[in-house]
C-alpha cells in the first residue's frame, strides 16, 4: 500500500473569465473617459454628427449623379449647392413668415386678453374643485404669469435662435467642409476604418458597418420626411381650420412629430393656446383643433409612417417618455428633440451587433 | 521625380497594378475593361492571414468572395460529429466564396490559410452599390458569377450523369444475376 499523495490546494482561473473581465474593465474606462471628456469634445461631437446626419441624407443623391457619370467629387459639391439653394430660398420666403407669426403670438400673448382668458379659467376651476384655506387657486399657481413666461420665452428663444444664425456660420461652415469630405470619400473612409479591424472580426466588422448604415440612413430619411409630411399636413388642416399663424404652428407640429406619443400632443398645444386667446368665446374649436390633429395622426399612422418609416425602431411609450427627460436634462430642449431619434439609432446599432455577434459566433 | 510640387496630380497611373492584373485573372471579371478594373480596385479590401488563420468558417453568414494573391488556402468541410475533410488547397490566382455574392447563405465550408497568405476581397455590399451606381459594371460582374456558377453547374451534371450511368450499369448487372441465380437449381 503506498502512502497518499500530499493534496496542493490550487486556485485555477479560468483564462476566458479574465479576458471577459479585461474588457468589462476597459470598457468602463472607455465610459469613464466619455463621461468625463464629453463636455469638452461635445461641441466637436455634435458638428461631426450634423455631418454624419447630413451625409446619410444626401449621400444616395450623389450616388444618383454618380450614376450620370458624374464625379463624386463634384457631385457632391453639386448637391451641397442645391441644398444650400433650397435653405437659401426658404430663408428668404418662409422665415420671414414663421418669424412675424412667431412675434405676433409672443404680441398676443403678453397682451392683456390672457390675462383675461385666465382669470375666467382659475373662477372656472376654482368652483370646480375644492381649494383648501381661503388662498385663491391664482395666488398658488399664477397661471398668467406662468403662461406667460413659458410662452414668451419659448417664442423668444425661437426668434433669437432665427436672428441669430448669422452667428453659427462659422460652424456651418465646418459641417458643410465635414459633410462634402465625407459624401465624397463615403467609400475610403469605410475602408480606412475597416483596415483596422483585425482578421477574426473582419467580415463581421463589414457586415455591421454596411446594415447599420442602410438601416440609419432609411431610418433618418424616414424620419424627417415623416416630419415634413406631417408638418405639411398641419399646416394644411390649421389653414382649412382659420387658424391664426399655421405656417408657424404646422412646422412645429412637424418638428414635434420626431418625438413619438408626446410629438403629436405637444404640436396641438400651441394651436389651442392661439385659438383659446384668439377666440375665447368659442371652445368648440379646440375639439375642431384636436380632431384636426386626430385625422393628421390617423393618416401618419396608417399611411405615411408605414410607406416611409424603418420599422425596426418601435420604442415602449416608457423608454420614449424617460428618453426624452434624459435628453432635456443633457441637452435642453434641442435634447429633447433629438433624444428619440437619436435613441433610435443607438438602437438599431446595438441591434445590429448583437445580430452580428450571434451569427458570427462571437458570443 | 526632382521637384514634385510639379507632379501632375491629375494623372491617372499608367500600370497595371497588382489587384488589376489578380481580378483580371478571374473569370468573374473577364468582360471588365481596364477601367473598370481599377473601380473594382478601389473597393476591394487587401487583408493578410497568418498560417492557420481561419478567413471565414462554415455556417457563417457568407458575405462575399476572395481571391488569393500570395500563399495558400485550405477549404475544409466539417461534418456534424466535427470530423474535417480537405476539400481544396487553392494556390495564387485562385478564387472562392463567390456564391456570397449574390446571397448571405451561410458558408458551406471553412477557409484557413495554410501559410502566410494574402487576399483581395471583394464583398456584396460593395457589388450591389456598385450596381446602383454603374449599372453597366454590376451587370457584367453579375453575369460573370452566374457564368462561373453555371459551368459549375454543368460540370457537377456530367459529373453526375456519368455516376447515373454507372448506377444504371450496375443496377443492370445485379439484375442480371439475381435472374441468373433465380434459374440455376440449386445444388
Amino acid at each position: 500500500m503506498t502512502d497518499p499523495q500530499p493534496q496542493h490546494r490550487t486556485i485555477s482561473i479560468d483564462a476566458g473569465l479574465l479576458r471577459a473581465l479585461g474588457k468589462l474593465i476597459l470598457a468602463l474606462l472607455g465610459l469613464y473617459l466619455l463621461v468625463r471628456l464629453f463636455p469638452y469634445l461635445s461641441n466637436v461631437l455634435v458638428l461631426v454628427l450634423i455631418s454624419v446626419l447630413l451625409t446619410a441624407i444626401f449621400g444616395p443623391f450623389v450616388d444618383v449623379l454618380e450614376r450620370w457619370s458624374v464625379p463624386r467629387s463634384l457631385g457632391s459639391l453639386i448637391i451641397l449647392l442645391m441644398v444650400l439653394m433650397i435653405v437659401g430660398l426658404a430663408f428668404r420666403f418662409l422665415i420671414p413668415v414663421v418669424r412675424e407669426q412667431a412675434v405676433s403670438i409672443q404680441q398676443l400673448v403678453q397682451s392683456q386678453q390672457p390675462a383675461e382668458l385666465m382669470a375666467k379659467l382659475e373662477a372656472w376651476i376654482e368652483s370646480q374643485v375644492p381649494v383648501p384655506g381661503d388662498i385663491a387657486i391664482s395666488e398658488q399657481i399664477d397661471l398668467p404669469s406662468r403662461l406667460n413666461s413659458f410662452v414668451g420665452g419659448f417664442v423668444s428663444s425661437t426668434v433669437t435662435m432665427l436672428l441669430n444664425m448669422v452667428g453659427v456660420v462659422t460652424s456651418l461652415f465646418i459641417v458643410l467642409v465635414i459633410t462634402f469630405l465625407m459624401m465624397k470619400d463615403r467609400r475610403k473612409l469605410k475602408r480606412g476604418i475597416i483596415s483596422l479591424v483585425p482578421n477574426r472580426y473582419f467580415e463581421p466588422a463589414l457586415n455591421l458597418f454596411d446594415k447599420v448604415e442602410t438601416q440609419l440612413s432609411n431610418y433618418i430619411r424616414g424620419q424627417l420626411l415623416d416630419a415634413l409630411i406631417i408638418g405639411i399636413l398641419s399646416v394644411i388642416g390649421l389653414w382649412i381650420l382659420d387658424i391664426k399663424y399655421f405656417v408657424f404652428i404646422g412646422m412645429i407640429a412637424g418638428i414635434a412629430n420626431l418625438i413619438p406619443y408626446i410629438g403629436p400632443v405637444v404640436g396641438a398645444i400651441p394651436a389651442m393656446l392661439v385659438s383659446l386667446i384668439n377666440n375665447p368665446g368659442e371652445p368648440v374649436m379646440l375639439l375642431y383643433i384636436a380632431i384636426m390633429f386626430a385625422i393628421v395622426q390617423l393618416i401618419d399612422n396608417s399611411v405615411v409612417s408605414p410607406t416611409v418609416m424603418s420599422k425596426s425602431v418601435n420604442m415602449h411609450p416608457i423608454s420614449v417618455i424617460l428618453i426624452v427627460i434624459i435628453g432635456g436634462n443633457l441637452m435642453g430642449a434641442f435634447g429633447m428633440l433629438i433624444a428619440v431619434p437619436a435613441a433610435g439609432i443607438i438602437k438599431v446599432t446595438l441591434e445590429q451587433i448583437h445580430w452580428a455577434m450571434k451569427h458570427y459566433k462571437v458570443i | 521625380m526632382k521637384y514634385p510640387l510639379w507632379e501632375n496630380i491629375f494623372k491617372r497611373p499608367t500600370e497595371e497594378s497588382e489587384t488589376v492584373l489578380a481580378l483580371k485573372g478571374v473569370p468573374i471579371f473577364e468582360e471588365l475593361d481596364t477601367g473598370e478594373l481599377q473601380e473594382i480596385e478601389r473597393l476591394v479590401h487587401r487583408r493578410t492571414y497568418v498560417k492557420d488563420e481561419p478567413i471565414f468558417t462554415q455556417g457563417q453568414p457568407g458575405l462575399g468572395m476572395y481571391i488569393v494573391m500570395s500563399g495558400q488556402v485550405n477549404i475544409i468541410q466539417s461534418d456534424t460529429g466535427g470530423e474535417e475533410q480537405l476539400l481544396a488547397e487553392l494556390g495564387q490566382g485562385s478564387f472562392f466564396g463567390d456564391m456570397s455574392l449574390l446571397n448571405d447563405t451561410p458558408r458551406s465550408a471553412t477557409a484557413r490559410a495554410a501559410e502566410l497568405t494574402k487576399l483581395v476581397a471583394f464583398f456584396r455590399p460593395d457589388l450591389f452599390d456598385l450596381l446602383n451606381r454603374q449599372p453597366k459594371t454590376g451587370i457584367k460582374i453579375i453575369t460573370g458569377v452566374a457564368n462561373v456558377i453555371s459551368e459549375r453547374l454543368r460540370a457537377q451534371n456530367k459529373v453526375s450523369q456519368e455516376l447515373q450511368e454507372r448506377v444504371n450499369v450496375l443496377e443492370q448487372q445485379i439484375e442480371m444475376l439475381h435472374k441468373r441465380l433465380r434459374s440455376e437449381p440449386p445444388e
